[in-house]
């Protein structure tokens, strides 16, 4: 039963992001939620059970978009694994290094799709496109990343240090 | 000699497993997932609707909170405005009268482009973006169920939005002019000088190759040309408002602010009698041709 509430849950996440949360932008920027998520679960329960979880909520965004396939999967799974190795580094991860990591992986994710970008003939300044693209989107995920972490922080709590289904 | 023991480093191959497998599928054809694409867009659109009504009014709500404090400046602005608008509004209903008789005196009501899309336009609600803002595409609740179809021109009533790229049953999905893989061909209204609108991430679009011998000035308005056959001539797609000149280079360029909003787009219309020409969405021959009296809409 949790693995496919886990899937509905991701992808709950995953309809968020492309139907209520670009509503909210403010100078065409919007927060990333699954990112979030994913990065707050790797520094709760490392980068195994959030690059499964990266790849679920990779494949949904995926699937709700209209670029290439595999794009926002390769972007979540960076990202997660990335995260997950910065976890090792602490012996308990505290907000701070939630928001530190979550703007490495904002950049990571968003660094990752201009380079696909690219490789289909789309034209950005590099330098632009991080002043007002990826900059303010690192800002919107660390008020995200508040509200996120504490709650997975329960779920953690909650299901124990035992390995949940899909880990 | 002691020897240190061997260890043997286990290698973390999952991770790289599957970086290889989806970048494999990055470089597959989008078109290959058009199926499970239409799927997806079947089952959550009424979801995705609820959602994004939900974000509207969210925003609508943080929006009165808001301009609360500025409402009482704002209101004597528009006020003032209005007024402006009211005189501007009578020249133009002159304007439009004598453009009509002249029209008939021309027999161009036939090809006249407003005559030609009106009632042929069907309004989307916007329900989905793109998951993230570098790309700029949008997703609308209307599909070939309503008689879209790739190539169709996106306009709201205050100018070019952009163009339907993908088709499913009940949705389909529109290149916006802003993103950055879009190219529309545009003209000055006042000097009709040529060039092509590209969209930037994270930066206003630009019109490039105009030509370096002709003056541009801010504020001029920019229209689509309608060459290349992928959109009506006229439509209004901005203003300028900066002009990019290097004596070094062979084109000049101008900066321009777009007269739609994208940050609070709701609802848009598809203008569903224009055929693109272009090759990308099929050969021109298969399709009515626009400039045929016989094949408009109303045509005996």
């Amino acid at each position: 039963m949790i693995p496919y509430l886990l899937v509905l849950a991701l992808g709950l996440a995953a309809l968020l992001q492309v139907s209520l949360l670009p509503a909210l932008q403010i100078g065409g920027v919007y927060p990333n939620l699954p990112l979030v998520i994913v990065v707050a679960w790797a520094l709760l329960r490392g980068a195994r059970s959030a690059v499964i979880w990266a790849l679920i909520a990779g494949l949904w965004l995926d699937l709700l978009s209209s670029r290439s396939f595999g794009g926002y999967t390769l972007g979540l799974v960076a990202a997660a694994y990335l995260a997950g190795l910065g976890a090792q580094t602490v012996y308990r991860p505290t907000i701070p290094f939630a928001l530190a990591m979550v703007a490495v992986a904002t950049i990571v994710q968003d660094g990752i799709q201009m380079a696909l970008l690219w490789l289909s003939g789309g034209t950005f300044s590099l330098p632009d496109a991080l002043l007002r693209l990826v900059l303010p989107e690192i800002a919107y995920n660390f008020v995200m990343m508040l509200a996120v972490f504490p709650l997975l922080s329960w779920v953690n709590r909650v299901t124990g240090q035992e390995r949940l289904p899909l880990e | 000699m002691l020897q240190r023991p061997r260890t043997r480093r286990r290698i973390r191959w999952w991770p790289i497993v599957i970086v290889l497998l989806v970048a494999t599928v990055v470089l597959l054809n989008t078109r290959s997932v058009d199926a499970p694409r239409d799927v997806t867009a079947r089952i959550t659109l009424s979801l995705q609707r609820l959602l994004r009504q939900a974000g509207n009014e969210l925003r609508g709500a943080i929006g009165i909170v808001g301009d609360s404090t500025t409402l009482r400046d704002r209101n004597a602005e528009l006020e003032q405005a209005v007024a402006q608008l009211t005189v501007e509004n009578l020249r133009l209903k002159e304007i439009e009268a004598e453009n009509v008789r002249l029209r008939g005196l021309l027999q161009f009501r036939d090809v006249n482009p407003s005559f030609t899309y009106k009632g042929g336009q069907v309004v989307g609600r916007i329900v989905a973006n793109e998951p993230t803002s570098i790309i700029q595409s949008i997703l609308i609740d209307i599909g070939s169920n309503n008689g879209i179809e790739p190539g169709m021109p996106v306009v709201t009533e205050r100018g070019l939005v952009g163009r339907v790229t993908d088709v499913y049953g009940n949705a389909a999905r529109v290149l916006l002019i802003i993103d950055s893989s879009s190219n529309v061909n545009t003209m000055l209204q006042n000097t009709r000088l040529r060039g092509i609108l590209r969209g930037r991430a994270g930066q206003l679009p630009i019109m490039d190759y105009l030509p370096q011998d002709q003056s541009i000035l801010v504020g001029d308005i920019v229209v689509t040309s309608g060459e290349g056959g992928n959109f009506p001539v006229g439509i209004p797609v901005g203003q300028v408002v900066e002009v990019e000149q290097n004596d070094v280079e062979m084109f000049q360029r101008a900066v321009v602010r777009t007269t739609v909003d994208f940050d609070t787009l709701e609802t848009v219309l598809v203008v569903t009698n224009f055929v693109s020409s272009s090759e990308q969405f099929g050969p021109p021959q298969d399709r009515e041709d626009p400039q045929n009296p016989a094949d408009l809409p109303g045509a005996p």
